[in-house]
């Protein structure tokens, strides 16, 4: 820990030092307007984008936010998003979620990169361990949509889609180095070489290196252990044939090892083990995209392959995945009609330890067809409806329908409202699992362990979303952005304690069996707000706001004990908000402060509402490159901000500070 | 490694504003004004910026102590109406982009370089239009616009401009 401090220490000391070097400004009028014509600038966001005319809760962190943001995992960079709520569990774990139900197995967020969903279908959420930060300069967009986004998306993307959209290869030439590391991050770096394909094609080839020691400290102020390592590797090449086809073939490998402290009831104590976890994850994939834009029809196929697997004491996980989709996007008249065709097939393999999986393997395939139809009713009013039809192994088909409207009464503002259903289909982990999870004491001299069960009768979760939204640019500077919903929720997995039964091995002991069922159900409603204001050419103000309230129930003839959620309702914060601040300074340096407040949570414990202050301080020392200084939670030293399932054992990101130097040739 | 990133920060990242003021001052000299442009010979050439901008501020910082066609310069600050006229170049930011059909009709043909950074700034009837391309300002002209201000452009500011024709009015 100490060799990282001076590491920082010489950070600092490198930026001070260079930015003495550098006090004269070159006068740019002194350049020739060739060369003036190669400056690349800063852009000091003078305006807002445009109003977004979507008709859906959407917010897009563009390339120069990314720009700016100096956080180097991609839960981190989410946390800067108005409307997503991110607990740290340790350093490699988070909780990521969209209007509620957040959780270490959250499933109702759908996470993609580059239109490639990178959830496990093992619990419908995301490995983010698995995902070390992208090249944030290859990154093209951030979209976040809350929301359903069943009918474009399919089943899983309940409340929210997340998607990471990177730039094309032409646009990522060149050599770019990332390098840093600080004193939680203990070391990061990244290479990324650009170039050209013959006449019409280009390329990138980049690899990511990220490592975090266990320097966090759990509860009882014990270090943990959490460390994790990750290297990803890839590719992305771009052709263009003549004017109308693109193609894009991509894919990435990688190769990691994590740490974790697991809590494992256990009957020979009888108590809790404490288990000091080291595994591996590694996987690979490779995709396929064509694209071709003939007069007003636009074709796009792609075809994907992916291998993940992990290692992890609770459960061993591999799986290969192969997917096929189609869409065809066109115009006509007043008709804009996108609708497609996918199938999906995943294969898994299991071996668990604290969770065990019947059967082990089991191959699954999902077919869908959609359609859209987006009409111009007329100059002010545009109208969306679409449908999913969906067959899964599990449910067989399900339909996912939505509709939308949209309203510009003038330039300046947009009104819409839209209806949908979406659902989230039974899990691999819902139908199959068994996990000895709880030790509850003694009873007539024999230890108590709580077990839980997938259940083969578990049906898909269901949700009827409400949504209005209204968009404005009050003023050229300031951009506004306001959504309200209210979800009605059906089938929502509840947890069903049956009669205990005694097991003679390894000691006499009594089991609860507990089944996960759907005798949940409910509403949620909330409001978001998000705003921009660019203040001055030189400064910009955000502001996000999210409010959240549960009203969900179990229907009578449910014993659910309210306990055993992972995804416990009380895992959503009623309010939070981020304020960020973006100034650009003279002479290349730029100051970023971004302000979160979490109202408290409720699991098993208790977490108190907390402030956090992060502020980043870069320098651009030349037209491509800079350095940078970023400290987190400068308000406390200490702040807990979630709570894991109750065999893991969470960590407390402490203060922290880390350099950054991106450098571009 | 330190060392070696020192020896190359010696280059610098500049904010848009300041590289599209450079950009104005060089534009001056490679356009021909009609003789009737300036009152005496030791008339100033009068830049106007419409409204409020920080290109203001930036440009007048670029061409302290300089000169234009061996005239001295002058940055003024101007609001619609008949001085707009006075100008030989005029600048309208992003936020005064409504007001150029009333700044295009006071100005007829009067040689003024009109100059803009909204989208589609010179198909819409100004003469030059700024625009953002992979972090670099570039720049599209419209000829039509440029002969109806009776302004000669060089060529070799047209050969690195992006040529664009005006917008069908029906």
């Amino acid at each position: 820990m100490r060799v990282n401090w001076v590491f920082c220490l010489a950070w600092c000391a490198t930026i001070a030092v260079a930015a003495a070097g550098s006090a004269q400004v070159p006068d740019l009028t002194q350049l020739s307007i060739e060369e003036l014509m190669q400056v690349e600038v800063v852009t000091a966001s003078k305006k807002p984008q445009p109003i977004k005319e979507v008709p859906a809760a959407v917010y897009v962190m563009t390339a120069e936010d990314l720009q700016r943001a100096e956080a180097v995992t991609i839960p981190e960079v989410l946390r800067l998003i108005p409307g997503v709520h991110v607990g740290t569990i340790d350093a490699n774990k988070w909780a990521v979620a969209v209007r509620g139900f957040n959780g270490r197995y959250s499933n109702k967020l759908l996470v993609l990169i580059d239109g490639r969903s990178v959830y496990t279908p093992f619990f419908s959420g995301t490995y983010w361990d698995a995902q070390p930060l992208l090249f944030l300069h290859d990154v093209e967009r951030i979209e976040v949509v809350r929301g359903p986004g069943g009918t474009l998306w399919g089943a899983n993307a309940v409340n929210g889609v997340i998607n990471i959209i990177t730039k094309p290869a032409k646009e990522t030439q060149g050599l770019q180095v990332v390098s840093g590391g600080g004193s939680e991050e203990q070391a990061f770096g990244g290479l990324r070489v650009g170039g050209r394909l013959g006449e019409n094609g280009y390329y990138r080839v980049y690899t990511l290196y990220r490592q975090r020691d266990d320097l966090w400290q759990d509860r009882a102020n014990v270090r943990n252990h959490d460390r994790w390592q990750i290297q990803r590797s890839g590719f992305r090449a771009d052709w263009k044939q003549g004017e109308e086809e693109t193609f894009t073939l991509q894919g990435e490998v990688y190769d990691g090892r994590v740490s974790q402290r697991l809590r494992v009831a256990d009957v020979t104590l009888p108590g809790y083990r404490l288990i000091d976890d080291r595994y591996t994850i590694t996987g690979y994939y490779l995709m396929g995209t064509w694209n071709r834009q003939r007069g007003s029809v636009a074709d796009t196929l792609r075809l994907s392959f992916e291998h993940t697997g992990r290692s992890p004491y609770e459960l061993t996980e591999f799986r290969s995945t192969a997917n096929v989709a189609w869409q065809r996007l066109s115009s006509a008249g007043q008709h804009e009609v996108l609708w497609g065709v996918e199938y999906k097939r995943t294969a898994d393999r299991t071996q668990g330890r604290l969770m065990r999986v019947t059967p082990p393997s089991r191959t699954d395939r999902v077919f869908s067809v959609f359609v859209q139809d987006d009409i111009t009713l007329n100059s002010s009013t545009r109208l969306t409806m679409g449908m999913k039809f969906e067959n899964n192994s599990y449910t067989a088909w399900e339909v996912q329908p939505n509709v939308r409207l949209l309203w510009k009464p003038d330039e300046k503002s947009v009104w819409w409202g839209a209806i949908s259903r979406a659902i989230r289909m039974p899990t691999r982990a819902e139908r199959a699992i068994a996990i000895d999870a709880y030790y509850e004491g003694m009873m007539s001299g024999l230890p108590v362990i709580s077990r839980i069960h997938g259940s083969p009768r578990f049906r898909s979760e269901e949700v009827t979303a409400y949504e209005v939204g209204f968009r404005s640019q009050p003023h050229p500077r300031v951009l506004l952005d306001i959504s309200a919903f209210h979800n009605v929720y059906r089938h929502l997995r509840s947890f069903e304690p049956a009669d205990p039964l005694v097991e003679a091995s390894p000691v006499p002991h009594i089991v609860v069996p507990v089944y996960m069922s759907n005798k949940k159900y409910g509403r949620t409603y909330g409001l978001e707000v998000s705003a921009r204001w660019n203040v001055t050419d030189n400064w910009t103000l955000n502001l996000g706001y999210a409010n959240l309230t549960y009203r969900l129930q179990r229907s009578p003839d449910s014993k659910d004990p309210f306990k055993f959620h992972s995804d416990s309702t009380s895992n959503t914060p009623r309010h939070q908000f981020n304020l960020s601040s973006h100034l650009h300074l003279p002479q290349g340096w730029h100051l970023d402060a971004y302000l979160f407040f979490v109202d408290r949570l409720f699991g098993m414990d208790f977490l108190p509402s907390y402030y956090r202050l992060d502020v980043s301080i870069r320098w651009h020392f030349n037209r491509r490159s800079s350095l940078s200084v970023t400290m987190q939670n400068l308000l406390k030293r200490k702040i807990r901000e979630f709570e894991p399932p109750l065999w893991e054992r969470d960590s407390i990101p402490e203060r922290a500070v880390y350099g950054r130097l991106s450098w571009q040739l | 490694m330190v060392a070696v990133l020192l020896s190359v920060a010696c280059a610098q990242v500049y904010n848009e504003t300041e590289v599209k003021a450079a950009f104005l001052y060089h534009f001056t000299s490679y356009v021909e004004y009609p003789a009737s442009a300036f009152a005496s010979p030791t008339s100033p050439f009068v830049v106007g910026i419409l409204g409020k901008s920080a290109v203001f501020n930036a440009l007048q910082e670029a061409v302290r102590g300089k000169t234009v066609k061996g005239r001295q310069v002058e940055v003024r600050q101007v609001s619609l109406g008949e001085q707009l006229r006075e100008c030989h170049l005029l600048f309208i930011p992003e936020g005064e982009t409504g007001n150029l059909p009333k700044v295009l009709a006071i100005l007829g043909a009067t040689p003024v370089l009109l100059v803009g950074e909204s989208e589609r700034f010179a198909a819409k009837g100004g003469v030059i239009g700024f625009f953002m391309e992979q972090n670099r300002v570039r720049f599209e002209v419209n000829l039509d616009s440029a002969k109806r201000a009776q302004l000669n452009i060089s060529a070799k500011l047209l050969s690195l401009a992006r040529i664009v024709k005006a917008d069908r009015r029906s």
